[in-house]
């Protein structure tokens, strides 16, 4: 049995938890983030999680992206399993294998937007694959700004840049952390329909943490959670539904 | 007011150490070098007058002094106990190839003695000495053991006393018979039981009034007080040159205090704006942030004193002055810390007037604008380039023409150049860190983000590189000014004075000494060169023959025509022409011969009438400027008979040796200290960035960097600003050595000194190589501060 849920992991699983739990505090005042989770994220799939404030859906997105460390459980992406290993493999799992798209963009203020674009492949020691860095940069339109700084670009250019990074080391798993958060309506509306077509097309694996009813209905599963718990998975989510549930969940 | 500025430097003391260590340490500068320089004073002068700490009375005396008659009379005056006449000499004592200076004090008479004895006696004869403890533990000597004072016979150690030790001088007693002293300066009195000191002090001018004209009496105490004002000169001279280094430490300081403000007021800029919201006027966040500098001013200030206090007692204890306890001026330490406030205050005040003119809504934005780049001002470059184009056209003028102006021009041109390229930083240093950047380049990623990071904030940088280029700059110049004009001196004494030590005795080398000079380990080569005692009007000469000592030594000197008598120097009582038995010379100036001598051809020689004998000796030693072996040498040479040592090369090399090792080694250690607060304010500007980029390190945690690669790429960004301080303080430094001395040689009367640039690679290299380790150590902590950054928190929105 177990042997056979290892084999699935790999095929047909980007990054996967089991019995996940990750409690912040002393032993006096515990405070469970997230509480025995096990979840499967399936390759090429656009993932949305879901929760009011205090949910978890951070913390969980943390843990499986392998900037936190869980207290127990395992997280899986491809087939390294974060919780046991050491913190410079782990280190170097986030820098080979995961991608990041923040709230803030983050981006490098020194570096102009290509130098930030393929700043993960430098730390990694590896080529630049021009093919691929142009096949982003057009797919993102942002050809004609690769010289500039961060602070000669727009919030929605900016977060296009921090895209096409997360993009170009083609990473098992892109973690999107509230990436609409900072954006105008209809910038935002542009960069979830390109995420949106990146897993559907490219097969790219994408986790949208968000708390935007509308932002979660890109996405073709949305996992609701509470209290550290998933107590909703919605298969191709709509606004309306998830909004719907929500409110039977808090009530 | 004053408790939000408090809370402010209780809650983030770490944002103020830097500042705190700078302002001590300038602070303390100042202290140690009052205290220590008082308490110098008050030890010399009360050593000074410590024949007279017995006294009761001093009569002091006029022009002609004091015969051992008018002495004794004064002893017969009523109400006097017992009189000493007070003589004194200064002498070099040695023993070996050891030299102590000492002040020897003669015939003490048992009742004014002060020291108590360690061992053996007071001296009772000629030919005995006592010395004070110091004195014997470093000439190595114990009782029995002889030791020279000046010429004469040696003096054999009969006693050792418990003295207070000096810093320059150490005591000893000799026995000499009174009549060796024809006038003494001043005669010590003791007082009768109940006699008036006033009645007795008249009484005594009276009775000496035919032996001794122009007496005066003292008491002891009036006399004491005199002899430390005296001493308070000497002594001023030297506390203000080592005041013009606790400037120049105090600037660096204030460039250090001056950045981290600045830096503080950046990150503060939120905080600020949010008191400018909640309605406080522009002046009450200026009000604030000058009241905090002047309690940080006044902290910093106060563990100065404390550290300045530490260190004048520690070199004092070194000195030996800590014997007569650590004077100390409140005044000087009460104005040292009132620098420390003020300095701290006027550094803090620029940022100040920026940081109230903060709007209250632009430092409320959620998202931080990062363009934090000012442009340096125009008005920046208009003034820099003035200063510079000023200071070349004076460093033009200071090269051409041979006047005493040309150094006042260099001077004036040195300090305008300083403050255009200090001025002007803004531009070149960002340039020089991208242009290492550019060559760092292939280095990977870690270095190129590294050096751009440094390159980021261009003041800032600029700010923290001047403090390290003017405190390297300083010290390169001294260095480089000292060792080219040791060299270039050096240069011409090898070319004036090619020998190492020439002696001439006045009835020709004593038997023996050749053998026992050469014998002398560091001695290359002895030559004896045959000469005749020849009469040149009426007073006695040695005509020497050099022919063959000369070109065993491979001293360059052109050969002595037949004709010829060659002089050290042709005088006005050197006859230009003279005429032994039938022989007829001319003379001529060619330094090599010494006192009372002169050189001719081996023919000449010949001709001359008298008995050949050894006239002189030459000496090559291996390392002309060996101490060691140049007295041991001199002390062969001397061991029969005194000699005349004129033109010896190897003296003059010595003596300027050991003075430009010993002013370098100073000179540096005081500077350095400028250095020092100049590497605290490198750390200081890292932890501070790294403060404020604390998002940025997460995000690159985030990324996939390793700790240790954040923690290389804040070595590399330390490494990279001391580097771009450094070398520019050192391009600088040799610059201004090549102006100061060039002009200086210039004005040099006959223009006989050529000037060679020269560096003493290690004292040079060492600082730059001690800079790069302490800015290595100054980036550990704020590396460790960034590494640790976890890499959530790139996430956070704020």
């Amino acid at each position: 049995m177990e042997r056979t849920t290892a084999v699935t992991v790999i095929t047909h699983t980007a990054c996967a938890t089991r019995h996940l739990t990750k409690i912040y505090g002393s032993t006096a005042e515990q405070v469970v983030a997230v509480d025995d989770v096990s979840v499967d994220i399936a390759r090429g799939s656009f993932t949305a999680i879901m929760g009011p404030s205090g949910s978890g859906k951070s913390t969980l997105m943390h843990c499986m992206a392998g900037l936190d460390r869980p207290t127990s459980g395992q997280v899986l992406i491809g087939d390294d399993d974060l919780a046991a290993l050491p913190e410079r493999a782990v280190t170097r799992v986030r820098r080979d294998k995961v991608g990041f798209i923040f709230q803030a963009f983050n981006l490098l203020p020194t570096l102009t937007a290509e130098q930030n674009i393929v700043l993960p492949l430098e730390l990694a020691g590896r080529r630049v694959e021009r093919s691929v860095l142009d096949a982003v940069v057009d797919s993102l339109g942002l050809g004609d700004r690769l010289g500039h700084r961060p602070s000669q670009l727009s919030g929605g250019q900016q977060q296009r840049v921090a895209v096409a990074r997360a993009l170009v080391t083609r990473p098992e798993v892109i973690f999107a952390d509230e990436p609409t958060g900072a954006l105008d309506q209809k910038t935002g509306t542009r960069l979830l329909d390109y995420l949106r077509a990146c897993a559907r097309d490219d097969g790219q694996t994408i986790i949208m943490v968000t708390h935007d009813a509308r932002a979660a209905a890109y996405a073709d599963r949305a996992l609701m959670l509470l209290d550290g718990r998933i107590v909703g998975d919605l298969a191709q989510p709509t606004a309306e539904a998830v909004t719907g549930f929500l409110g039977a969940v808090a009530a | 007011m004053f408790r939000h500025a408090v809370s402010e430097l209780r809650l983030h003391p770490g944002r103020f150490i830097a500042t705190l260590v700078a302002i001590a340490i300038s602070v303390g500068f100042i202290v140690a070098i009052s205290v220590f320089i008082s308490t110098e004073q008050n030890g010399t002068g009360k050593a000074n007058s410590m024949a007279l700490s017995t006294a009761d009375l001093v009569a002091v005396a006029g022009d002609e002094g004091l015969s051992a008659e008018a002495a004794e009379l004064i002893g017969t005056v009523d109400g006097v106990a017992a009189v000493q006449r007070v003589i004194n000499a200064s002498a070099e004592v040695t023993a070996g190839d050891r030299t102590v200076f000492a002040t020897l004090w003669v015939n003490q008479a048992p009742e004014f003695r002060w020291a108590e004895l360690a061992e053996g006696a007071y001296p009772e004869a000629p030919g005995e000495i006592t010395v004070a403890r110091d004195m014997a533990d470093k000439l190595g000597v114990g009782l029995g053991d002889e030791v020279q004072a000046g010429p004469g016979q040696p003096l054999t150690v009969v006693g050792i006393t418990r003295d207070a030790r000096s810093l320059f001088t150490s005591t000893g007693y000799l026995w000499q018979p009174a009549d060796e002293f024809p006038a003494a300066g001043a005669v010590a009195i003791l007082l009768a039981e109940d006699a008036d000191p006033s009645a007795v002090a008249d009484e005594v001018v009276r009775a000496a009034d035919g032996v001794a004209p122009g007496l005066t009496v003292q008491t002891a105490q009036e006399y004491r007080d005199a002899a430390l004002v005296a001493t308070t000169g000497d002594f001023d001279v030297f506390k203000n040159l080592l005041l013009a280094f606790a400037v120049i430490a105090v600037l660096v300081g204030m460039i250090t205090i001056a950045n981290t403000f600045t830096i503080l007021l950046a990150q503060r800029r939120r905080q600020l704006g949010l008191l400018r919201a909640v309605g406080a006027s522009g002046s009450q966040v200026m009000g604030r942030m000058v009241l905090e500098s002047l309690l940080l001013g006044l902290a910093g200030s106060l563990v100065g004193v404390g550290l300045g206090f530490a260190v004048a007692a520690a070199g004092s204890a070194v000195t030996g002055s800590w014997y007569w306890g650590l004077t100390v001026d409140w005044a000087e330490v009460g104005l040292a810390v009132l620098v420390g406030v003020l300095a701290t205050l006027i550094s803090a005040v620029v940022p100040s007037v920026a940081a109230a003119r903060v709007r209250p809504l632009e430092a409320l934005q959620a998202v931080p604008t990062e363009a934090q780049a000012r442009r340096a001002g125009a008005v920046r470059a208009v003034v820099c380039g003035l200063l510079i184009a000023g200071g070349v056209a004076l460093a033009v003028l200071s090269q051409v023409g041979r006047s005493e102006m040309n150094l006042v021009y260099a001077a004036a041109s040195g300090v305008l150049l300083t403050l255009g390229v200090l001025g002007a930083a803004p531009f070149f240093v960002p340039a020089l860190l991208r242009l290492a950047g550019r060559l760092a380049g292939p280095a990977g990623p870690t270095a190129r983000l590294a050096l751009k990071n440094s390159a980021r904030n261009p003041r800032r940088a600029a700010a923290t590189a001047s403090a390290l280029m003017l405190a390297i700059g300083l010290i390169v110049t001294l260095q480089i000014a000292l060792t080219s004009a040791r060299t270039s001196a050096m240069d011409t004494i090898d070319r004036e004075l090619p020998l190492d030590l020439s002696a001439t005795y006045e009835s020709g080398v004593p038997a023996g000494t050749a053998d026992a000079v050469r014998a002398v380990p560091g001695v290359a080569e002895v030559a004896v060169l045959p000469g005749k005692v020849v009469e040149v009007d009426g007073a006695s000469y040695f005509a020497v023959d050099d022919h063959a000592a000369r070109l065993d030594m491979g001293v360059e000197a052109e050969p002595i025509p037949d004709t010829v008598a060659r002089f050290d120097e042709v005088g006005p009582d050197t006859p230009a022409t003279f005429a032994i038995g039938d022989v007829e010379l001319t003379s001529e100036t060619g330094e090599l011969y010494g006192w009372r001598a002169f050189g001719v051809s081996a023919a000449t020689l010949d001709r001359l009438p008298g008995q050949m004998v050894d006239a002189a000796l030459w000496v090559k030693l291996t390392d002309r400027t060996d101490a060691t072996a140049i007295n041991r040498a001199i002390a062969a040479l001397a061991a029969e008979e005194q000699p005349d040592l004129s033109n010896s090369g190897a003296q003059m090399a010595g003596i300027l040796e050991q003075v430009v090792g010993v002013v370098i080694l100073i000179m540096t250690a005081l500077l350095g200290v400028a250095v020092l607060i100049a590497v605290v304010g490198v750390g200081n500007t890292l932890g501070l960035s790294v403060l404020e980029r604390q998002r940025e390190s997460a995000l690159l945690r985030a990324l996939g960097m390793q700790r240790g690669q954040l923690q290389l790429m804040l070595l590399i960004e330390a490494l990279a600003l001391v580097l771009v301080g450094a070398l520019v303080g050192f391009a600088a430094g040799i610059f201004f050595a090549w102006l100061g001395l060039s002009a200086a040689f210039a004005a040099v009367p006959g223009g006989t000194v050529d000037l060679r640039l020269a560096m003493d690679p290690a004292w040079t290299f060492g600082l730059v190589g001690v800079c790069l380790a302490a800015a290595a150590l100054a980036s550990v902590l704020p590396g460790r501060r960034a590494a640790g950054a976890t890499p959530t928190e790139a996430l956070a929105v704020d």
